[in-house]
């Protein structure tokens, strides 16, 4: 159908719209495929869960106790000295 | 369980920003902790993990060095995770070093589709809706870093860089040295796969 993405186009415009907004033209033409498609609706969800998810993981790790003391130390040395 | 660690209990750029520039040391024991992961990620996702560590005290030092010239036009946050590229990039260049970009990438998304473009095979659904319930499993954190780990360099990069919500696509193409039109394709394969294997373990419940 003219202007209507396939279902592989829209695995890559569920990216997309993620980082851009889409051209309205473009974003009419995925909202009428995805009143027809399932599997598609579901994909797109998942795009952005997937995000959500990297986004969470990439907070996760617990900083190690050597990198805090220097990075105090670091900031220590920085600091101004007290006048007294 | 995995840890988070909330940014919503830091107050506003206004207030840190006024703490740093005073020197507060416990706001920047609070600052260095809430951010830790995320800049060690960014770093790490151009250095390699050995000194990413290092990297993110080189950035500390430009972070307080310049936080006058801080202009606002974007959160600090991002401004932060911004120094921490461009620290590790400079890094990466007097180690001679490079972002590959010529890995072999065995991404075969296509093939789940037809010559028409449409889906050979249903696609399924997952028991949730939240991000939280699907990362109950340390199992499934455990599969995620793996295959981010096994993602091409210039795919770990464009997906760390845009998921720590510091770059945009634009500012992604500057520091990889690519066309919008490629990075555009890095994010999505990279972002495919990771899905994809989310989707293996929501199935098979297994990485």
């Amino acid at each position: 159908m003219l202007g209507i993405p396939s279902c592989k186009q829209v695995t890559e415009l569920s990216s997309l719209q993620l980082d851009e907004s889409l051209p309205r033209l473009q974003r009419v033409a995925l909202r009428v495929h995805l009143m027809m498609c399932q599997s598609c609706r579901r994909y797109v969800k998942q795009m952005e869960l997937t995000s959500d998810i990297v986004q969470r993981w990439l907070t996760r790790r617990e900083m190690p106790e050597a990198v805090k003391q220097r990075l105090l130390a670091q900031w220590r040395e920085q600091r101004p000295q007290d006048p007294s | 369980m995995s840890k988070k660690i909330d940014n919503t209990s830091l107050p506003s750029d206004e207030v840190i920003i006024k703490a740093l520039a005073a020197y507060d040391s416990k706001m920047f024991e609070k600052l260095s902790q809430a951010w830790y992961s995320t800049m060690y990620y960014v770093a790490a996702s151009i250095v390699g993990e050995a000194i990413a560590d290092e990297v993110i005290q080189e950035s500390w030092l430009s972070v307080i060095r310049s936080l006058s010239q801080f202009q606002r036009r974007s959160s600090l946050k991002s401004w932060v995770m911004r120094i921490v590229a461009n620290e590790a990039k400079t890094r990466l260049r007097k180690e001679s070093r490079m972002i590959s970009m010529d890995q072999y990438d065995n991404w075969h998304g296509e093939d789940r589709f037809d010559q028409s473009g449409h889906w050979l095979d249903q696609q399924s659904a997952w028991h949730s809706d939240a991000p939280d319930d699907i990362l109950q499993a340390e199992e499934l954190n455990n599969c995620i870093q793996k295959h981010l780990a096994l993602l091409p360099e210039s795919q770990r990069v464009a997906l760390t860089l845009r998921e720590s919500k510091s770059h945009s696509l634009e500012q992604i193409c500057n520091i990889l040295e690519v066309s919008s039109s490629n990075v555009r394709v890095l994010m999505h394969r990279a972002r495919d796969r990771i899905l994809q294997v989310i989707q293996r373990f929501e199935r098979e419940g297994k990485c």
